[in-house]
């Protein structure tokens, strides 16, 4: 509201300082060019833009778009994981990094560096040692963008019974964005973005491991999660 | 049966043709605007920056964009339709044997003409951020599109431009036009824009709330929109013509 009055009364000082002036065309002719020059210097500005958007349009045309990070669609960035792999419900192809499998002695020790990762633990009904592992990659989602590709992870490592999460790298993204006014926009097809407002999401690097129920586990129960989701 | 026979249409023309070689200056001071606000705006960052998952991942995200443009030029705009209704200008009409409508017809043919250069010369200027911004950053995000890339979105964009260039143009000569019949109407403009504000809800300034620019900004069809924008504009200036009919030519 004050903003609104503020505006008003800005916009009547001015009405009103303007309209008592006799002078004020000849006041602001510090412009002393002929009427032709006016002219002429319309028509050049207008030559100079219309070659700025000549050029504009041709970086545009010539750039690649392979650094162009893809716009997330709705259901990317409602995709819950964590609920997906709890209750087996299908995940993308595209957000599984690795699938692996690891022959244990019967015990597995699992180190988790820092808090970077989260870990699953699903004990199944099967008999072996056998363990399964999937890797499902770290998302981050900005502005609708989806930059999950640009994150960088280290996978877990694998010695001797021994799963370790190392420490993740820390990635620093910077972006620069560039959009026409949202009032200019009505009518096109940026006309429900809202460049206004910024909305980020990210999600840790998650690992699921399937290990049977005879295999015995070393871990720190804060670093791990076992889930029930049993067939 | 005259000589010479003429109509409203013709003598209006001949005084926009005058209007214009006399006010052609205040189209150089909108592009030199236009320049300044382009050379400012490509140092105006809007920045945000965000830690997620431990502080593993920092988000840095610069966007920039041509609001500053718009802004002057609608500014600019104001500012012309507000100075032509300066008693010299007034003045100036009657050179011409004329009346006080085709007075104000010839300046509506004005504010047609600036709207256009207004809404052209702001879509033309806005490719210089663009450039500046593919020249400097290797991954710039483009978040529009181009004239190549949809024609029909950049013509959309230039008939907005014009549009509401338009309808500023009047507003300011209103605006004017009362403020030059009596001092008061300073009182009850203003109190007809806080009562319109609170009829229609706070916070005029942000687009797509409820506010009384959703009215224009949230049409969906660039038809009414531009019908929307045409009413308001004919009620404003005829209110303006009927309500000045009768101020005097020269004091």
């Amino acid at each position: 509201m004050t903003g609104t009055l503020v505006l008003i009364i800005f916009i009547l000082m001015i009405a009103t300082a303007l309209t008592r002036s006799r002078h004020f065309f000849s006041s602001i002719s510090w412009l002393k060019w002929s009427r032709k020059t006016h002219f002429t210097w319309m028509k050049v500005y207008f030559v100079l833009l219309l070659a700025s958007l000549v050029f504009a349009e041709l970086l545009e045309w010539n750039r690649t778009d392979t650094h162009m990070p893809k716009i997330a669609t709705e259901e990317e960035v409602e995709f819950n994981l964590y609920e997906a792999i709890t209750h087996h419900l299908p995940i993308p192809n595209d957000m599984i990094v690795e699938r692996r499998t690891h022959e244990t002695n019967g015990h597995l020790t699992i180190r988790v560096e820092s808090e970077m990762g989260l870990v699953l633990i699903e004990r199944t009904q099967e008999k072996g040692t056998l363990i399964e592992e999937t890797i499902f990659k770290p998302l981050l989602v900005a502005n609708d963008y989806d930059l999950s590709n640009q994150l960088q992870f280290n996978k877990p490592l694998w010695q001797d019974g021994t799963m370790r999460v190392p420490k993740q790298p820390m990635n620093e993204l910077q972006y620069v964005s560039y959009y026409d006014s949202i009032m200019l926009n009505l009518f096109t097809k940026e006309r429900n973005k809202h460049f206004d407002s910024w909305g980020s999401s990210s999600q840790l690097m998650m690992i699921h491991l399937r290990i049977p129920e005879s295999v015995t586990i070393d871990a720190d129960e804060d670093v791990v999660e076992y889930v029930n989701a049993m067939n | 049966m005259y000589l010479h026979e003429t109509n409203a249409n013709n003598i209006a023309m001949k005084q926009f043709r005058f209007i214009l070689r006399t006010n052609i200056s205040i189209f150089t001071i909108l592009f030199i605007l236009q320049i300044i606000s382009s050379i400012f705006m490509l140092g105006s960052w809007s920045s945000s920056s965000i830690s997620h998952s431990y502080d593993t991942i920092s988000v840095s995200w610069n966007t920039f964009s041509n609001d500053g443009i718009v802004g002057l030029t609608l500014f600019w705009a104001m500012v012309v339709g507000i100075l032509l209704t300066a008693s010299t200008q007034r003045d100036q009409a009657f050179t011409f044997v004329t009346n006080r409508w085709t007075y104000h017809l010839g300046n509506l043919y004005f504010f047609c003409f600036a709207a256009m250069i207004g809404g052209a010369s702001t879509i033309l200027l806005s490719s210089v951020p663009k450039v500046y911004g593919l020249l400097r950053y290797d991954s710039l995000i483009l978040e529009t599109t181009g004239l190549l890339s949809s024609p029909m979105d950049f013509i959309s964009r230039f008939i907005v431009m014009t549009m509401y260039t338009f309808l500023v143009l009047i507003v300011g000569y209103t605006i004017g036009m009362f403020i030059q019949l009596n001092r008061l109407f300073i009182v009850v403009i203003a109190s007809l824009f806080i009562l319109i504000n609170f009829v229609l809800g706070y916070g005029a300034y942000y687009i797509n709330d409820r506010n009384w620019f959703a009215f224009f900004t949230e049409e969906t069809s660039l038809l009414l929109f531009i019908m929307k924008m045409l009413s308001v504009a004919s009620i404003l200036f005829l209110a303006t013509a009927w309500a000045t009919n009768r101020l005097e030519v020269r004091k």
